[in-house]
């Protein structure tokens, strides 16, 4: 099937989003440029769906080359982000440096294609960035959630480093407090 | 009542956002008003069960230290 029929076939912006993704990650790592997915399309990704967001954050060291590739695809430029008409998807390159370990991003296959996409620990460092600095509960309640889904599979070590360059300890130590006392 | 075509919906809708992107302001703003820390607690609870389901179910598979699979069908 080809790529605009599996996009307007998709039962879910999720699906779409990441299927749009998988494309512009096989044009350009034919190039050797690598797009890191992260903000809220990670967490959906890493909650299966169960978070939403509007738009994609992407982050690619060569972003002409991105916008490229984007605009190959058929996306023009709104203002600082990408959007294409047909499919109704909006994509964004905040950054061009990982703010994260790019050993630690983790690869997902979805539908014959394969993308990437920030660390669990560095994701959570981040919505617990914004919950800090934004003031946002909904971004302690998604550093929250995926403390608890993943509790055992985190990097606990890196995780604390991380907080503690990024002044985050406390409120990771209350979550985890929180999360200990749930069970 | 009114009589609206979903494909009007569907036009209008991407019109909306159209002009949310030009005022770049598509992305999701910080709820002012603060839930009920017993909604919050429950809301955490729903979200974790359900992560744990797709697991499960194997729609998010883990399948390498840093490797996932996620399937929508």
């Amino acid at each position: 099937m080809e790529l605009d029929e599996r996009i307007r076939a998709a039962e879910t912006e999720l699906e779409k989003k990441l299927l749009i993704v998988g494309e512009l990650t096989r044009r350009l790592e034919s190039e050797g440029v690598r797009p890191i997915i992260v903000g809220g399309t990670a967490v959906e990704i890493y909650s299966a769906g169960e978070y939403q967001s509007y738009d994609v954050d992407l982050v690619v060291a060569q972003r002409e080359r991105a916008i490229r590739a984007l605009e190959a695809m058929g996306f023009q430029r709104e203002g600082r982000v990408w959007y294409h008409p047909n499919w109704d998807a909006v994509v964004e390159i905040p950054d061009i440096q990982l703010s994260g370990d790019m050993a630690r991003i983790s690869t997902v296959e979805i539908d014959g294609y394969q993308i990437h996409c920030i660390g669990l620990e560095d994701l959570i460092i981040d919505r617990l960035n914004a919950a800090v600095h934004w003031g946002s509960r909904e971004d302690r309640r998604w550093a929250s959630t995926l403390l608890r889904a993943y509790r055992d599979e985190l990097d606990i070590e890196y995780l604390n480093a991380r907080a503690q360059q990024e002044e985050l300890t406390s409120l990771l130590d209350e979550l985890w407090q929180e999360v200990q006392a749930d069970g | 009542m009114a009589n609206y075509r979903w494909e009007e919906l569907k036009a209008r809708h991407q019109q909306v956002r159209q002009l949310l992107l030009r005022q770049g302001s598509l992305k999701r703003l910080p709820r002012s008003r603060p839930r009920h820390p017993d909604e919050e607690r429950l809301l955490i609870d729903i979200a974790v069960r359900r992560i744990r389901r797709a697991r499960a179910e194997g729609r998010l598979a883990k399948i390498d230290a840093r490797r996932w699979r996620l399937q929508f069908r």
